[in-house]
């Protein structure tokens, strides 16, 4: 079986290479679409915009969604997201450097599957991201794809 | 109000000096009423002595004798009620001895005889009579006339003094009701100010939330990047770097992780003043031995001793309380880290039915000089090197305790432990 992709959505370059470096430190093989606003991340999983006639069939594995985000942010990404059929039951992880109540209670409300605050140690951050790997990518059984 | 009275006051007077100027009215009537019947008298008189000695008839005589005393008594009430007045006096002193002899001329029955010359001297003294009495009505309508212009100019001084009274009563209505408008002026817009300063209140809060959120989103990603980057360095580059330059990246993120937890410990802070208080019944023993357990857990190996009171109640919030107790417990947990035996208490003090709750610990103590200074945010009385800490702990205590309404203090010496006092 083919595995699928990881879909990061990050703006800051600086996290998108420490989030490859600790996906790759954990031997996470799978491919890694990066977008860097809530609008591209839409575009790819609906296949619009800069992405239209992707075979949108092919969903992630899971996304990883940052919530400060330019145009449209993380936690509406993730409203559009439930709100259509085809995406509504795609794994989404938030993993973002807020710690605010607001924003976990919104996240959750919304649908996210996980919250995850990106902590400051790198060593930290690295184990974060094994954990969610081993979980998201290796244990969790996703629902039964919309036909 | 004094206005009110004065004008009442002033009313109340005019009408009493009303009642003096109609006794004066009144006592000059007496007056002219006492002459005119002085005469009648006096006229009656002569008819009945002049019918006795012509008819001889008894009864003449007797109504001569009543008339003459009627007339004695008009006298003595004529020097009665001119008894204040000098002049009217000194008239009726002319007066009565000419009455006397017109009276004297007619006593003598015998005379009657002599009747001619006896009317002719009559007349003379009549008319002299009349004459002085004649002074005397006028003496006394000048002094009525006198008395009526008198109570006339009474009545409208006392007529302006009134109507000025109600003006001023009016004007001071008037100012009153103006003071007013300016006062509920002043009110209406304090009240606008009120609502206006709420608003700009709001708005700051509102912006404190997006600040607390930048810090804690932007502020943090900054420092990930340097910590990530310098353990890349670290391992990547291992080969490359001597132990110094090593050393340095060490140095980099130690620095980086401190300011995590300065971050950290500041949103704390914000977020104890942004939240709400809901007060409820809470067991601060029952949350204080959690807190002990898990600091026990931290750090097994060592031997402490925690004496926390059984049935400690507060009222307040169990959220921002919790924060309080696992700082001031930490502290203690902290500064007895370098003691052969911790001892590390909590307890309640009843004053005045004042509830004062403490902590108390046998650590490090602090400098009873700089006590006040402990409460202030990033104020620290160690260095990192001996006990390590953001100084935010006790900051975040005292903003959780003003919250609630209370008080914090503390005491304590340089190594010999702290006490930390707090109500609610």
């Amino acid at each position: 079986m083919q595995e699928k992709p990881i879909l990061l959505v990050e703006d800051n370059p600086d996290d998108e290479v420490l989030t490859l470096r600790a996906l790759q430190k954990n031997n996470i093989r799978n491919e890694v679409i990066i977008v860097r606003d809530g609008e591209q991340a839409l575009h790819y999983l609906f296949g619009e915009g800069a992405y239209a006639g992707r075979d949108v069939t092919q969903m992630p594995q899971v996304v990883l969604l940052d919530l400060k985000l330019p145009k449209i942010s993380g936690l509406e990404v993730l409203r559009r997201l439930r709100a259509t059929e085809r995406t509504r039951f795609l794994p989404v992880v938030i993993l973002t450097t807020s710690n605010e109540d607001q924003d976990r209670l919104q996240g959750y409300s919304l649908g996210a599957n996980s919250y995850v605050r990106k902590p400051v140690e790198f060593d930290r951050f690295i184990e974060a991201v094994r954990q969610l790997g081993l979980y998201w990518l290796i244990l969790n059984e996703p629902a039964p794809a919309p036909r | 109000m004094l206005l009110v009275t004065a004008i009442a006051a002033i009313s109340y007077r005019r009408i009493l000096e009303e009642d003096s100027d109609a006794h004066w009215v009144e006592h000059t009537h007496v007056v002219l009423e006492a002459e005119d019947s002085v005469i009648s008298d006096l006229l009656d008189y002569q008819s009945m002595q002049r019918g006795y000695a012509i008819t001889g008839e008894i009864s003449f005589l007797e109504r001569a004798t009543a008339a003459r005393k009627q007339l004695e008594r008009g006298l003595s009430r004529l020097r009665e009620v001119t008894i204040d007045n000098v002049s009217q006096q000194s008239a009726l002193d002319r007066i009565e001895p000419l009455v006397r002899r017109e009276l004297t001329m007619y006593d003598d029955a015998e005379q009657a005889i002599r009747h001619r010359e006896r009317e002719l001297a009559s007349r003379a003294i009549m008319a002299e009579i009349r004459r002085g009495f004649g002074e005397m009505k006028a003496t006394e309508k000048r002094l009525l006339d006198e008395r009526s212009a008198a109570a006339a100019r009474h009545d409208a001084q006392v007529k302006r003094v009134i109507a000025g009274g109600y003006v001023m009563f009016f004007l001071a209505l008037a100012l009153a009701a103006a003071v007013i408008y300016v006062e509920s002026g002043k009110r209406r817009r304090a009240e606008e100010r009120i609502l206006r300063d709420s608003a700009e209140l709001k708005a700051a809060n509102r912006e404190l939330e997006s600040f607390s959120y930048s810090v804690s989103h932007d502020l943090r990603a900054p420092l990930r990047a340097i910590d990530g980057f310098s353990q890349v360095l670290a391992e990547d580059y291992s080969a490359k770097l001597d132990a110094e330059a090593r050393a340095c990246l060490q140095r980099i993120r130690g620095a980086t992780q401190r300011m995590g937890m300065l971050i950290d410990d500041l949103l704390k802070l914000s977020r104890v003043t942004r939240t709400e208080i809901r007060r409820e019944q809470i067991d601060l023993s029952a949350m204080a031995n959690e807190i002990a357990r898990d600091l026990r857990a931290g750090d097994p190996e060592r031997r402490a001793h925690f004496e926390i009171a059984s049935g400690l109640l507060a009222q307040g919030d169990s959220h921002l309380l919790r924060i309080v107790l696992q700082n001031l417990l930490s502290n203690a947990w902290k500064f007895t880290s370098k003691r052969a035996e911790a001892r590390i208490e909590m307890g309640l003090l009843r004053d005045n039915g004042q509830s004062t709750y403490f902590v108390r610990d046998n650590g490090a103590g602090f400098d009873p000089a700089y006590a006040d200074r402990l409460f202030g945010a990033f104020q620290r009385l160690h260095g990192v090197e001996e006990f390590p800490g953001t100084g935010i702990g006790l900051a975040t205590v005292q903003r959780v305790i003003l919250r609630h309404g209370g008080k914090v203090w503390a005491e304590g010496a340089v190594d010999r432990g702290a006490t930390i006092y707090f109500t609610l």
